[in-house]
């Protein structure tokens, strides 16, 4: 079973291109599972035609121990399995805390056993500041990290400091790091920003995904982009980014 | 209704996971190491270990500070753990905690991996939280020794009739001689026990537990240790206790129908009751762990009318995670005619004022106070019918 966790700063377009591979990892046969750790709980949004599915959090909620695998889970566009942790009240509760309950409650319904998927991809929010955060990396979950980023200096700041908790666990037999996803918001020498980031970081740029319309009229049609435009650029840098990662799958990955 | 498990007036509260842990660990040669402030390992020494005072085992709490969790300072844990595991040589190190590693969401994998690094020693990490009973410790506790021990490929050489009997700690069957009667009514039913998870057996005897063909969980406890050799190995499961002659002789065939079919069963039917909570006006009532509670009803309905007043059994069981929502439960005593409960019951069966009480015991409830009224349930010699006869009124 493949499992990759996907990072970067918010807002840069992690569910975009979440989304986008799992779709491709689907239509190369794949049983893939999708699960999104963001209290907005909008991963999977557009493997659903743009309707919101109840959070993990929800569901245990209400239902507590009587909640069962089936319940927690959604089947979306081509099969893929969907789950969204989601999260606490804004403001209130811990949110970190809610994605590692969400995450015992697959454990203790057998999830991955039961699905049996051949693909995990997790969806995390921002950055890894606190242990909840980096569930999706530990032992047993993710065992590869891709960090989406552009060129501004934020998010290529936020790449960093996700590669340097990547590291600092490494020693606790968590994931390693499989390379940089460039998500292009054309500003000013974004190649060579991510091209020194990445050399920093001894790792590789996986993808270079151009910034593309296509994405936003998909999601005005509340669909995603692998579904409404799968000729376009952004599609076929994709599917390519999606056989790169089943590629280098089992390779050790040098990191800082 | 929405169920308020939080308040109890009149009731107590279940014995939590971490004590769980610590319960099935303690014969096994391990060190334990509870992560958590202090008060945890001394309600577990204090009233959940009835061996504390004439069985040693390595038991130790990490005394975790507010700035050490907060900061997600691991190394404390660590340094110490591998210090002591230096000193004292364990066979094998668990780790549990209780509630504030559970909301900093403590890498239990990791820091195991860590500490194993540097001692060499095998590290079981058991994710509780202490907010949940002592089934669910129990539970996580044998599973994890199973996952780290235990070869399923031995199950190819099981003989024909081993069982292993699962769930088994003093919070379920005390350390009067329940486990050794346990053992002995099996066996008389022409059963080999292979594995008893976890009293009285070795720590030897426990890696080879996939050397039998059905699992008899004897407590809810067992359950996990259950499914995951299920999932495993296809190894069936048979719930229930032999709680008097008849129900000693239902266990035994059902045990034997599942060697041969290979399927899981109870030895309970079900009861005729309408909800969870809900208990038909009249009847007897049994409080306590599921499969006891359960089978001790079957036991009672088992007996002929007349032996029973011509009432009907019910099982009344805590919830793993929540307990038992106070409300519902006086409601039932209410109904009832009959209350068969640990005598700390009796507060709330006098609030509700059934007819009669039968104080049964149970360490997970009333720890050490009543322990030496706890009688020897688990065989054919128990009388069902002389403890209904035994009942005083409220």
């Amino acid at each position: 079973m493949y499992r990759f966790a996907v990072y970067g700063k918010g807002g840069i377009g992690k569910s975009t291109t979440c989304t986008a591979l799992s779709c491709a990892f689907a239509e190369m046969g794949l049983r893939v599972m999708q699960i999104g750790c963001d209290p907005k709980a909008d991963s999977t949004l557009y493997l659903h035609g743009g309707e919101r599915i109840p959070t993990m959090l929800d569901v245990l909620r209400e239902k507590r121990d009587e909640a069962t695998l089936s319940d927690l889970l959604c089947t979306g566009y081509r099969g893929i399995v969907c789950a969204e942790a989601g999260g606490p009240t804004p403001g209130l509760g811990c949110a970190g805390r809610g994605i590692a309950a969400a995450f015992e409650a697959l454990d203790e319904r057998d999830a991955f056993d039961i699905i049996k998927p051949d693909l995990v991809l997790y969806d995390v929010l921002g950055d890894v500041v606190c242990g909840g955060f980096a569930m999706p990396i530990r032992e047993g979950y993710a065992n590869r990290v891709f960090i989406v980023t552009s060129g501004e200096n934020m998010s290529i700041y936020a790449a960093a400091n996700i590669a340097l908790a990547v590291e600092n666990f490494r020693q606790r037999g968590y994931a390693t790091l499989g390379g940089l996803i460039l998500n292009r918001r054309n500003v000013p020498d974004e190649t060579e920003k991510v091209e020194t980031l990445a050399a920093d970081l001894h790792t590789q740029i996986l993808a270079d995904l151009p910034r593309d319309n296509m994405i936003s009229l998909a999601q005005d049609a509340n669909r995603g982009v692998m579904e409404a435009y799968p000729d376009c650029e952004y599609a076929q840098k994709i599917r390519a980014l999606a056989k790169a990662m089943l590629d280098g799958e089992g390779e050790p990955c040098e990191t800082v | 209704m929405k169920r308020d498990y939080q308040t109890h007036v009149f009731t107590m509260t279940y014995t939590a996971d971490v004590s769980g842990v610590c319960s099935a660990m303690y014969e096994l040669g391990g060190m334990s190491v509870l992560h958590d402030p202090s008060g945890c390992n001394s309600t577990y020494s204090t009233h959940d270990e009835p061996r504390w005072f004439d069985t040693d085992s390595l038991m130790y709490v990490s005394g975790l500070d507010e700035v050490t969790a907060v900061m997600g300072d691991d190394s404390v844990l660590i340094s110490d753990v591998v210090q002591a595991a230096r000193d004292l040589n364990p066979r094998f190190i668990t780790l549990c905690g209780a509630s504030i590693p559970h909301i900093i969401a403590f890498d239990y994998r990791g820091v195991a991996h860590l500490i194993e690094k540097e001692c060499g020693i095998p590290v079981l990490p058991v994710a509780t939280d202490g907010l949940k009973s002592y089934t669910s410790g129990v539970g996580l506790a044998l599973r994890a020794f199973l996952e780290r021990f235990a070869d399923p490929a031995e199950h190819e050489t099981a003989p024909a009739n081993a069982v292993n009997l699962l769930g088994v700690t003093p919070l379920d069957f005390s350390i009067n001689d329940n486990v050794k009667v346990l053992r002995r009514t099996l066996e008389n039913a022409g059963l080999a026990v292979n594995a008893c998870m976890a009293m009285g057996d070795s720590f030897e005897t426990l890696t080879h537990a996939y050397r039998a063909r059905c699992n008899v969980v004897v407590s809810s406890a067992g359950r996990r240790a259950a499914r995951y050799m299920k999932r495993k190995c296809g190894i069936p499961s048979v719930e229930g206790l032999p709680i008097g002659a008849d129900m000693a002789a239902a266990l035994a065939d059902a045990v034997r129908q599942s060697l041969a079919d290979g399927l899981d069963r109870t030895v309970w039917d079900a009861f005729g009751n309408t909800g969870r909570y809900t208990v038909p006006d009249g009847g007897v009532v049994v409080i306590g762990e599921e499969v006891f509670a359960k089978s001790l009803a079957a036991a009672v309905n088992r007996l002929s009318p007349d032996k029973r007043g011509g009432r009907e059994a019910y099982p009344l069981w805590p919830d793993e995670d929540e307990g038992l929502p106070e409300a519902e439960v006086i409601a039932a005593v209410r109904a009832a005619h009959t209350v068969i409960a640990d005598p700390l019951y009796r507060v709330a069966a006098r609030a509700g004022a059934p007819a009669e009480f039968i104080p049964f015991p149970h360490e997970a409830y009333s720890g050490r106070i009543y322990r030496a009224d706890i009688p020897v349930f688990t065989g054919p010699d128990f009388s069902v019918e002389s403890l209904l006869t035994g009942g005083a009124s409220i």
